[in-house]
């Protein structure tokens, strides 16, 4: 009776399980403004779905999830468009760039060392800077300022100072070049395309450190990112290797459009520093989570072609 | 005339001569239902199987999946690290296999001489590249498809009827898990006497997609492209309502 047949996946879930997973993702998506793709595919897999189809039917739902974040941010006025077009323009330039490495790894008999290690190293450098940056933070602001200290201009400020054509995103309220969101969003196009996921996590400390966006405005913008770049991964993956289990994609989206209108709400009453946390802890985990896998002996050393 | 007529007794006694009398090995196999419709609530479904042999025989029955040739990642030590650091190309295996015998046969000891068990899988089971140990290879094969439930033995799980006209019934019931594969099963018995096969009888089990399930599949395999765009327009309507549910839900 709890039971549902997944058509592509050609396996059977327990429904409460399903929905519960994609309102958790969902909540996550909402809060932070990741697509929650680094964290559901293997859980997916945890519970028997084949790892193509997991990671194609969760692009297919993050659609859903962060149309709804999007709209519940853009309605708070959280969503930075002009910003957000330019990295999904470099983010498909970078992504198509990055999908033509793996080809060459491939070849080479590499790809699989390199992503596994790229996850572990951009996790862990991500998860740890964003900790400890908020943990300043929140240190810093719970003591009294007594003094400006005045830091020095590093090489990135001054090249992206000097860089031409500024222009003035309205929502972050910062004058900058093109150039740079183009820049940034091509290089997380490439490690995205590298690590086969959304880039999210690797979106939102780049716009928060980099960018220096607003946090608030940084969640609603890489949700409206994450939208256009998923729905664009779900046609590609239907088309060339059909593992969209569309039934799948559904059961997850029931849970995750509601945990995302849930996360956007609880955001606000969140400061910005303490969502870092969170989001930086989640971070670690899922990298520790890896670390492990690749120090563990596997339960059987034969995987299905694709899987992982 | 006459001679005619001692040539068709001659042929006809070859005949009966040569052929196995029914209660001398001869398996009647019963399966039940002889089909499995995987629909939109499918979680894997029992099959009855039932069927008369010699008192003396004992009955082993296999249930083989489709035949699947597939590519498989091979993990290895680099350093501390676990990778992948082959492709194996495995052929001529089943998608499913099942062996179910009765409590005469508690183990699978020695079956393989008699072509069957999953030492005869092995066998069949070709390996590429064949310079990989092939023991070591489908070691771990089975590790993969018994946490799978696709291969397993239930040893001691046919029960015997007491023999009734020198023929003795059996029955079973198997379990197909819901990753079975749709396709054509075969479900084999064979009868075992004095340590050689006296008789093997196959019955064809169909288990099929239909419905909903059907349709999302078909589209999916022969529009992708269709497909996915669907895929992508329904997850937007889908994210948009909820978004205006909670609009609406808080507004008031």
């Amino acid at each position: 009776m709890w039971h549902i047949y997944l058509p592509i996946a050609q396996h059977s879930v327990l429904l409460p399980v399903i929905i519960g997973l994609g309102f958790v993702v969902g909540l996550l998506s909402g809060l932070f403004g990741v697509g929650g793709g680094f964290l559901m595919t293997p859980l997916l897999i945890m519970i028997g779905i084949p790892p193509t189809v997991a990671a194609a039917s969760d692009s297919n739902q993050i659609v859903a999830a962060s149309a709804s974040g999007t709209y519940a941010h853009y309605r708070l006025g959280n969503v930075d468009i002009k910003m957000g077009l330019y990295l999904l323009i470099g983010g498909i330039i970078g992504g198509t760039g990055g999908v033509q490495i793996i080809k060459v790894l491939r070849q080479m008999g590499n790809a699989d060392f390199l992503i596994q290690i790229t996850y572990v190293v951009m996790l862990g450098t991500v998860g740890t800077y964003m900790f400890i940056e908020s943990l300043q933070t929140l240190r810093a602001t719970s003591k009294p300022v007594v003094a400006q200290v005045e830091h020095r201009e590093s090489v990135y400020a001054r090249l992206v100072r000097d860089l031409p054509f500024k222009t003035r995103f309205e929502r972050s309220g910062i004058v900058l070049s093109p150039v740079v969101p183009l820049a940034l969003g091509g290089f997380v196009g490439v490690m995205a395309a590298i690590m086969g996921v959304g880039g999210g996590f690797i979106m939102v400390p780049v716009m928060v450190y980099l960018l220096r966006m607003p946090m608030h405005v940084v969640v609603g913008t890489s949700l409206f990112q994450i939208l256009f770049t998923c729905a664009n991964v779900t046609i590609m993956q239907a088309h060339s290797n059909r593992t969209v289990d569309f039934v799948l994609a559904l059961l997850l989206l029931v849970g995750s459009t509601v945990g995302a209108q849930v996360g956007a709400r609880v955001s606000k009453r969140l400061k910005g520093d303490q969502l870092k946390i969170f989001l930086a802890s989640i971070v670690l985990l899922v990298m520790l989570n890896m670390l492990f896998g690749l120090f563990h002996h596997p339960h059987s050393l034969l995987s299905y072609y694709g899987g992982d | 005339m006459a001679r005619k007529a001692i040539m068709l007794l001659v042929v006809g006694l070859a005949v009966f001569c040569a052929a196995p009398s029914a209660g001398a090995g001869d398996i009647d196999l019963e399966i039940s239902p002889r089909g499995v419709r995987i629909g939109s609530f499918f979680a894997g479904s029992t099959i009855e199987l039932s069927g008369f042999a010699d008192p003396s025989v004992d009955v082993v029955i296999e249930v083989l999946g489709p035949q699947e040739d597939a590519l498989f990642h091979l993990k290895g030590r680099v350093g501390p690290l676990w990778m992948n650091v082959a492709e194996v190309d495995i052929k001529y295996t089943p998608h499913l296999y099942l062996l179910l015998t009765s409590n005469d046969m508690p183990s699978g000891e020695g079956l393989e001489e008699f072509g069957l068990g999953l030492d005869h899988i092995e066998t069949m089971m070709v390996v590429h590249p064949a310079s990989l140990d092939k023991d070591e290879i489908f070691e771990q094969f089975l590790k993969l498809k018994r946490s799978q439930e696709l291969y397993a033995e239930h040893y001691g799980s046919i029960g015997y009827d007491p023999p009734i006209d020198g023929r003795r019934g059996f029955h079973a019931e198997l379990f197909l898990p819901s990753s079975t594969a749709p396709g054509v099963y075969r479900i084999v018995a064979t009868g075992l006497d004095e340590g050689r096969v006296v008789d093997k009888t196959v019955q064809d089990l169909w288990v099929a997609e239909v419905g909903m399930i059907k349709v999302i599949h078909d589209l999916a395999v022969k529009h992708g492209l269709i497909y996915g765009v669907a895929c992508v327009i329904v997850a937007l309507i889908f994210g948009g309502l909820v978004g205006v549910i909670f609009k609406r839900a808080g507004t008031h």
